[in-house]
């Protein structure tokens, strides 16, 4: 754009202000107000006395807090290529040419709308013993004899399971729809040839299709490493992070510290091991995506 | 003209940030002081036609929701000048919406504290004291059972106005019962009161009832459980699970652990419906025998159709009788800025439901002022005279900060562990000792 | 092999709508009915007395309402002062661009729970705790907004602008008519993603709101979930209810939808 210098800084501040006055409002100062917060023994009413590095040395002897970034890390492993797996499955579904086409993309991207809140509490009474759909179900088709139960919500390892599908089933919709789209762009011609020269359905999608999905794969599995470590509502309504806090992901702990013990400070100190790890997590990304371009 | 429209876009963009930064003082707390008054001056009584409004926070569901409702409804229509609006709050988020509000000025007028808590709320600051506008307000304290008072004076000064006990207690299903041969001539359960006695009681009706029928509806986890436990440990003469200068865990480990063993046998030798995800509505349409659980139950109990049930204290299992209990109380949250006109109504209103205690009693509760007990309109309630006494043997919990804190991140967490056999009760003891020890040192 | 293909994505697509139709097929039960097997959820009686009881006696509409009205002005001014700021680090040459790039690019890294402790205390100390520019304000600064925008804003040749310019319009214009309008499906889709977003938003209202008249569904809903009675027909009626509006949007949508995010997905 051809502009004088001046006008160019001044158009320049007007255009960014509103954006630049919010971010720094609310996302760069409580980044400095929280490294002022993890000196102070904090309450929610007030700021009560320095503490110094009381708040870091109790965090590093603290188990609950590392128990807790492990199930983070824990939900991440669990979800992330499960996620990826369901969600190329459903992609592929979608991209076959058939009359339910259209249906099957409309099905497998509906939980995704739903309210979390809608989605854990449906989760919740779907896993339930006795009455609950999934117990019922495999009575119906045999496969749970009459007079067991399982309960999934209250074993630690079937409680894992039990939130890991709900999670899959909720938010797989976005992932799957960016595998189809990155699906659709492979021309039809060439999967054409592929078969002309003989290959399998196996053979194209081991050998063209998969090829073509990886960058898209690359981010996925990014933003779903991120996102799964900040796991907390799904967990919150179906386990409560229970049986023995064994499910129980740092989100949650940080929130139980700052507004159920009210403890702001302390809290805050756990939040910044969250950050440092995200942040080690994203450079992670950023390297691999440089190197591979280089 | 389009560029006229861009103008408009920033420029209301600017005004909604101006709005964010500083013009939003006010907003939270319109729904807390929404109406007409605030500047009436001080003394003016009923009948000077300035309006006060109260909002009040409560954590009731069910039939104390109903309850208290009604309650509110009838003190609004009394009291002209009075208006109290009810906010229920979910009963997990309660105590820790009550204390961000008050953190930052948006605390409601009046509020509901348990007994266990309210050490904890005189601590954060987020009561006040009461002694200059209860007398405002002419309240008699003498007029309040000596008990429950008590446990709400700390350093002399009243913080709250009690309004019931709520003892943990256990209900029976008569007809289920009778089918078993285990009801007696006078409608009461045939059950020798000791360890094996209560067992015994249990394993007939377990051999005498349809599989179908739970003998004991329980919760798996957390409260119903843990107030059992509760009683049996205060049973064997266990007292609390902190010393007395409530600086020190002192669970008395071996008691503890009696009990919880007995409570787990129940679990495993299946009277206990396993991970029961509904014990209140498998007690209320008729198949479960017995339950336990506060006294809140009784009026969901009688508003049931076809359940004739009887109510009694828990069975002396052990040595001495004794159960868990806790009590409501009013309290009135600090505000921002005083207002001695709100302070004097809320204190008239928590004054008038502890006078009317007959009312809340509907809902089952055990009212606070020796002198409800004694009216006709209580003693017309059935099944509340069956176990008024029981709050006599009520173990209630000492004046700590932590008492919460205790509860949620020590027992319940170590004791749910117990009850589905994952932790042997002596192992639990120990983890529960250093759990408690932790969080009073936190 | 082709019918083994059908029957398999026939039961996959079982399994992803079985949820949502036990949901609404549980959502018009009767109250208290004996459940022993699977059949006895799919067969009367149904009865709407649930639906009644909710919609007289909660505030489930008025959340819903606030949701609609949180998540309306979240987005458009999201999308409205990211579309601004990237066009500015886009088209216009000033001092400090780049500067200003990455201090966006950072903004990236630092992800909102993380902050949610001081970002309350923040908002306590600047008094909109509990109210609506609470629960908006908070949430308008995306930078990945920017981020993808701003890509989408660079893929327009300066060419272009540069002889608009000659042509006499000022930067509001070029903004305002050729760059919006160049860009429309990608602000669609920003605006698309970040409504479910604040559709979604949890936790910030769940820590900052008090009021229940302020409630968002998502944080709404559990204070409805009564831990006793666990009846199952009221909480999915309450499930259905709150769901509805959003599946409407969706059906009507659709289409855009899926376009929205395969956009975002290749920029981003």
């Amino acid at each position: 754009m051809r502009i004088s210098k001046l006008r160019a800084d001044l158009l320049a501040l007007l255009f960014l202000l509103p954006f630049v006055v919010i971010y720094v409002l609310f996302t760069i100062w409580p980044m400095i107000k929280g490294v002022e917060m993890t000196f102070y023994k904090w309450t929610l009413i007030k700021k009560m006395s320095y503490v110094g590095w009381d708040n870091y040395n109790r965090m590093l002897h603290d188990r609950e807090v590392w128990e807790a970034i492990w199930h983070s890390t824990f939900f991440v492993i669990l979800t992330t290529p499960t996620m990826i797996v369901l969600a190329i499955v459903l992609a592929l579904i979608a991209n076959r040419k058939s009359r339910l086409q259209k249906l099957y993309r409309t099905v497998f991207f509906i939980p995704s709308v739903l309210s979390v809140a809608v989605a854990s509490f449906l989760g919740l009474f779907i896993f339930q013993p006795y009455m609950g759909f999934v117990n019922t179900f495999l009575h119906w088709i045999h496969l749970l004899p009459e007079s067991s139960e399982i309960f999934w919500l209250t074993e630690t390892g079937l409680s894992w399971v039990a939130v890991a599908v709900i999670t899959l089933w909720w938010t797989v919709g976005f992932n799957f729809i960016l595998y189809l789209s990155a699906m659709q762009e492979i021309p039809d011609e060439i999967n054409e040839a592929a078969r002309l020269d003989g290959a399998n359905n196996w053979n194209i999608f081991w050998n063209i299709t998969f090829p073509h999905l990886s960058p898209i794969t690359k981010t996925i599995t990014m933003l779903q490493i991120i996102s799964s470590f900040k796991v907390f509502m799904q967990i919150y309504i179906i386990t409560g992070g229970g049986p023995l806090d064994k499910t129980r992901p740092i989100i949650q702990l940080i929130y139980q510290t700052g507004f159920r013990k009210n403890d702001l400070g302390y809290a805050a100190t756990m939040s910044y091991v969250v950050f440092v790890i995200l942040l080690v997590l994203s450079a992670v990304q950023y390297w691999i995506n440089n190197r591979k371009e280089a | 003209m389009r560029r006229k429209f861009g103008l408009i876009l920033v420029t209301l963009m600017s005004l909604a940030l101006v709005l964010g930064a500083c013009g939003a003082s006010n907003t939270g707390s319109k729904t807390s002081d929404g109406a007409e008054n605030t500047t009436s001056a001080p003394g003016s009584d009923s009948g000077s036609g300035k309006k006060v409004t109260l909002s009040f926070w409560t954590l009731f569901s069910g039939g104390d929701g109903d309850n208290m409702q009604a309650m509110i409804d009838e003190f609004n229509k009394t009291h002209p000048d009075i208006q109290v609006k009810n906010t229920k709050l979910e009963w997990g988020e309660y105590y820790t919406k009550l204390i961000t509000a008050v953190g930052n000025g948006n605390g409601p007028d009046v509020g509901i504290s348990h007994t266990s808590r309210l050490p904890d709320l005189i601590n954060q600051g987020v009561v006040s004291e009461l002694d200059d506008v209860a007398q405002a307000a002419g309240v008699d304290w003498s007029s309040y059972n000596s008990n429950l008072l008590n446990a709400t004076v700390v350093d002399g000064k009243h913080y709250a106005a009690p309004i019931d006990t709520h003892p943990f207690i256990m209900y029976y299903n008569k007809k289920l019962l009778k089918d078993a041969g285990l009801l007696g001539d006078d409608g009461k359960p045939v059950m020798e009161q000791s360890a094996d006695g209560f067992v015994a009681f249990l394993e007939m009706l377990k051999q005498k009832l349809p599989s179908k029928v739970t003998p004991f509806a329980l919760s798996n986890t957390n409260d119903d459980p843990y107030r059992l436990w509760w009683a049996l440990y205060s049973q064997l003469g266990g007292n609390d699970v902190i010393s007395d200068d409530l600086k020190k865990a002192a669970l008395d480990a071996d008691k503890g652990a009696k009990a919880a063993d007995y409570i787990q046998k129940l679990y495993s030798n299946g009277y206990i419906k396993k991970n029961d995800p509904d014990f209140y509505k498998n007690f209320q349409s008729g198949t479960a025998a017995i339950m336990m659980t506060g006294v809140w139950a009784t009026g969901t109990w009688e508003a049931t159709k076809d359940l004739e049930f009887g109510a009694m204290p828990i069975p002396k299992i052990f040595d001495q009788a004794a159960t868990w209990g806790d009590s409501h109380t009013i309290i009135l949250p600090v505000a921002k800025k005083e207002d001695p006109d709100k302070a004097k109504a809320a204190m008239i209103f928590a004054d008038w439901l502890a006078s009317n205690g007959q009312t809340w009693a509907k809902a089952g509760h055990i009212p606070s002022k020796p002198s409800v007990l004694e009216k006709q309109e209580f003693k017309d309630l059935p099944y509340r005279s069956d176990y008024a006494s029981v709050a006599d043997t009520v173990k209630f919990n000492k004046p700590s900060t932590k008492n919460w804190q205790i509860r949620d991140n020590a027992l319940f967490k170590y004791l749910n562990e117990v009850w589905t056999n994952k932790m042997s009760p002596a192992d639990a003891m120990t983890k529960m000792q250093d759990a408690i020890q932790k969080v009073l040192d936190e | 092999m082709k019918w083994l293909y059908r029957v398999i994505s026939l039961i996959v697509a079982f399994f992803f709508l079985a949820p949502i139709i036990w949901m609404l097929v549980v959502s018009v039960k009767e109250e208290g009915m004996k459940i022993v097997s699977l059949g006895d959820w799919f067969t009367p009686p149904y009865s709407l007395a649930v639906y009644d009881e909710i919609l007289s006696t909660t505030k489930l509409m008025h959340w819903t309402l606030n949701s609609f009205l949180v998540a309306i002005f979240v987005t458009i001014f999201t999308v409205a002062i990211a579309a601004m700021a990237s066009f500015a680090i886009s088209k216009i040459p000033f001092r400090y661009r780049s500067f200003i790039f990455f201090f966006v690019l950072a903004g990236l890294l630092i992800p909102g729970e993380a902050v949610i402790i001081p970002l309350y205390q923040v908002a306590k100390d600047m008094n909109i705790l509990n109210s609506y520019q609470g629960l908006i304000l908070p949430a308008l600064a995306s930078p990945v907004a920017v981020i993808v925008l701003k890509s989408f804003f660079d893929g327009v040749p300066n060419e272009l602008v540069e002889s608009v310019q000659i042509d006499g319009a000022g930067v509001w214009r070029i903004f305002w008519s050729i760059m919006l309008p160049l860009t429309r499906p990608a602000l669609a889709s920003m605006a698309i993603l970040t409504f479910i977003g604040s559709w979604n938003n949890f936790l910030w209202p769940f820590l900052s709101v008090t009021d229940d008249n302020l409630f968002t569904l998502p944080m709404g809903i559990p204070t409805l979930m009564n831990q006793y009675s666990e009846d199952y027909v009221k909480p999915m009626v309450i499930n259905t209810l709150s769901s509805l509006p959003i599946l409407l949007l969706f059906v009507i949508f659709e289409r855009q939808i899926v376009k929205g995010i395969s956009m975002t997905g290749i920029k981003g």
